[in-house]
């Protein structure tokens, strides 16, 4: 996939969730209110306009309900925002703009300070840190389209006399900054990521790799280099020395074996269950964002994490981490690693007990 | 789990390697917000001219509208200039000062205009102010954008109370002002609330990062060192041990030398270059099973051997020579088939024998030769394994490994 395409494919907030999908949550709560108490506001500033007090409730009414909508979609736990999600809160917004039109009908002294026009560019906004580039521009578009047609098909109402391309214009410029600004904030900072992708810190891995080599030969040097040694200096094998060489044999892959069996979870602390062998499939997005997650937590015991049972069939794979807690992490410390996890595994979902966090992911494993 | 200590406060060694990461997302976003400011606030200046304009296309003041609309937007560019931070402030209160000269100018033509507006609220005014916010947004980081906005209207309205009834325009509200800088409220809180919801798990995502990096770099020089260990030691010890009281051959006492002289050497956990021949490491490998008495019918896309890269090469030859030294060992036979499938993202290499076959279940555990010589080269290479068996039917062994290493 090219960098252009990742840049139209994926939103902020699945790009970077922690960073740039954690305001989500803070600016679908603000701007939902602020959306509604501009409705008010205008409301009672401009009451003597409305014409229609039921398609005016109407419109407050989904205007409510877009900002209802929009909490809860964008809320950590449901992650991730969809396309659906998208449309839902979009048509409710779009909704409410129309009625409000309609509700002034024959009465609109002023459109551009209509609140239904004032309350698109708070959701565009809001939209687009949790959709991608494309996609926010699309709703952007229907959102000037539907706007444009209401206002050429509510113009004969008006009250001031402006011929109806006006009051398109004026509609489409309250509309249209705001829905470029939105996919314009979407895309340049994706493609700012994609650019800057920071190249990986030097990790100190010659001197893991000599730490372990230094094991190896630790281990080797305790029986089978001097065995091989005084063999091979004599050329020649005594009895005592083949049954050695047996016994030796015989430690030497026990011992191997047990390493090369000592997975990821292992080494980590976990008590492991994973016949098959599906934990050390992963990949290193998802282990990373495991350890994240499990680093988040406020464990009972940080070197004995808690454990981890995988199990599956052919490629499809199901990871459980039970980790107990000294306390019950508060909901708001958990929130930002369920996108965290659901941007890597096709599923995710966090469990939280007063004594324990279960971490329950699915996956697919390579063939 | 070792990324308590750093989540827990303490900048570690891979808070500070991967601040990077960090910065450049908070970049990212930076440039996002300024391409949104600019976008809005010459977006809604462009369409409020144009709409004035077909409002009343014979205005003569269009021309001067538009010179003001470009004042206004200079004013907006003056927030991007790349200006030294102790001049900061002062490059944004000349934005704010070439703006709210450019508003002022545009009230003053409007107002002089067929059809002037009736008050300070009324458009194409409401929506030049809201340019000037969403210019605002570039003003710097954090509060910097709110403090500008609120500087705006602060003079803006105070622009418009004072000459704008001189004009005939009476001062009013305007929500869609208001409205525009909660909006940059929201957008500045927003982001900085939410970048402190997420510090810890960010610092505890940074450590992971580290830690996966090192475990990952153990884990493949365990596997190393493993491969040689069974290839060398463990091979040396079983000719000890089947050899018995007596004489070792020439070669074999050579054998122990090198395996020996290669455990005193540096870095011996890597793999070793395989000599350069005609058809490769692979069938180089091939080559010396038959010598040792096995018959190989090769078979497929063999060409497809040379485009791999030289790592993996080197891995796929190791594994197959493995796999047919397993026959030759194991399978009661003296013939195997190599098959070599390729497609657009691989290759597929299969080691196939009509031998005794085994129970997969019932392999003992401390067998080595799948799990390190085989699977563990091949699995760090990005490739997987698959082995099916049956007993009296035959073994089949698929290693597929990727055209390009993965990391």
């Amino acid at each position: 996939m090219s960098s252009a395409d990742r840049t139209s494919r994926v939103s902020l907030a699945a790009r970077e969730p922690l960073l740039l999908g954690a305001p989500a949550p803070v600016l679908a709560a603000g701007g939902a209110a602020l959306a509604v108490a501009t409705a008010i506001v205008e409301t009672v500033i401009a009451r003597s306009q409305i014409a229609s007090w039921p398609a005016e409730t109407g419109a407050f009414v989904a205007l409510v309900a877009a900002g209802v909508a929009v909490v809860l979609l964008a809320s950590p736990f449901r992650a991730p925002f969809r396309a659906r999600s998208h449309a839902a809160v979009l048509g409710l917004v779009l909704l409410a703009a129309v009625l409000d039109e309609v509700a002034q009908l024959g009465r609109d002294v002023r459109l551009h300070d209509d609140w239904g026009l004032a309350v698109v560019p708070v959701f565009l906004l809001v939209l687009a840190t949790l959709r991608p580039p494309r996609e926010v521009l699309a709703g952007g578009v229907v959102a000037v389209v539907v706007i444009a047609v209401t206002e050429l098909g509510l113009s004969p109402s008006f009250v001031t006399p402006l011929p109806a391309p006006v009051r398109v214009m004026i509609g489409i410029t309250q509309v249209l900054p705001p829905a470029l600004a939105s996919a314009a904030l979407a895309r340049t900072t994706l493609r700012g990521l994609e650019a800057r992708r920071a190249a990986p810190a030097a990790q100190p891995t010659v001197d893991a790799a000599l730490t372990v080599q230094q094991e190896a030969i630790a281990r080797l040097e305790a029986e089978a280099i001097p065995l091989l040694t005084t063999v091979a200096v004599a050329g020649s094998v005594t009895a005592a020395q083949a049954d050695r060489a047996r016994a030796i044999m015989a430690e030497l892959r026990a011992a191997l074996i047990a390493d090369l069996a000592r997975g990821w979870l292992a080494e980590a602390g976990f008590g492991v269950d994973d016949p098959d062998g599906y934990t050390e499939r992963m990949t290193p997005e998802q282990r990373t964002a495991l350890r994240t997650t499990v680093a988040s937590l406020p464990l009972a015991d940080f070197e004995r994490p808690g454990t981890a049972s995988a199990y599956g069939q052919d490629r499809e794979a199901t990871l459980v981490l039970d980790l107990p807690v000294a306390a019950r992490p508060r909901r708001n410390r958990v929130a930002p690693l369920v996108p965290l996890l659901r941007a890597v595994f096709p599923r995710a979902d966090v469990r939280i007990d007063a004594d324990r966090v279960q971490v329950r992911v699915d996956y697919s494993v390579p063939r | 789990m070792t990324a308590r200590g750093s989540a827990g406060g303490r900048a570690g060694p891979y808070d500070r390697a991967m601040s990077g990461p960090l910065r450049t997302a908070r970049r990212a976003l930076s440039d996002g917000l300024r391409a949104a400011g600019l976008w809005y606030g010459t977006g809604v200046l462009v369409l409020a001219w144009a709409t004035t304009a077909l409002a009343d296309g014979t205005m003569p003041g269009l021309g001067l509208l538009a010179v003001t609309a470009a004042v206004i937007a200079a004013g907006g560019l003056v927030f991007v200039l790349p200006v030294p931070r102790r001049f900061g402030a002062l490059a944004v209160l000349a934005a704010i000062v070439v703006m709210t000269a450019g508003y002022a100018a545009t009230l003053v033509v409007l107002a002089r205009s067929p059809m002037p507006p009736g008050t300070t609220a009324a458009f194409p005014l409401s929506p030049v102010k809201t340019a000037m916010l969403a210019f605002a947004v570039n003003a710097g980081r954090r509060r910097a954008p709110l403090l500008a906005g609120a500087a705006i209207v602060a003079v803006t309205e105070a622009c418009s109370a004072t000459i704008g009834p001189a004009l005939g325009a009476h001062w009013a509200f305007d929500l869609p002002e208001a409205a525009t800088l909660a909006l940059i409220a929201l957008a500045s809180s927003g982001f900085l609330i939410g970048g402190m919801r997420t510090e810890q798990p960010r610092r505890a995502s940074m450590a992971a990062a580290g830690e996966e990096s090192l475990a990952r770099t153990r884990s493949i020089a365990r596997s190393r060192a493993a491969a040689v260990v069974h290839d060398t030691v463990l091979g040396d010890l079983t000719v000890v041990a089947l050899t018995g009281p007596g004489r070792l051959t020439a070669p074999g006492v050579e054998r122990l030398h090198r395996t020996l002289e290669l455990l005193a050497s540096p870095g011996w956990a890597a793999p070793a270059e395989e000599p350069a021949a005609m058809g490769g490491p692979v069938l180089t490998a091939i080559a010396r099973t038959e010598a040792a008495g096995l018959a190989v019918r090769l078979d497929g896309e063999l060409a497809e051997l040379r485009g791999l890269a030289p790592e993996v090469e080197r891995a796929l030859a190791a594994a197959v020579e493995q796999c047919l030294v397993n026959t030759a060992q194991h399978a009661g036979t003296d013939v195997a088939d190599v098959t070599v499938l390729a497609d657009r993202d691989g290759l597929t290499v299969m080691v196939a024998d009509s031998g005794a076959g085994f129970e997969p279940d019932s392999v003992d555990r401390n067998r080595l030769g799948i799990s390190t010589a085989v699977r563990a080269r091949i699995e760090e290479v990005g490739g997987t394994v698959r082995v099916f068996a049956q007993p009296g039917i035959g073994t089949t062994v698929l290693l597929s490994v990727p055209k390009e290493r993965t990391t």
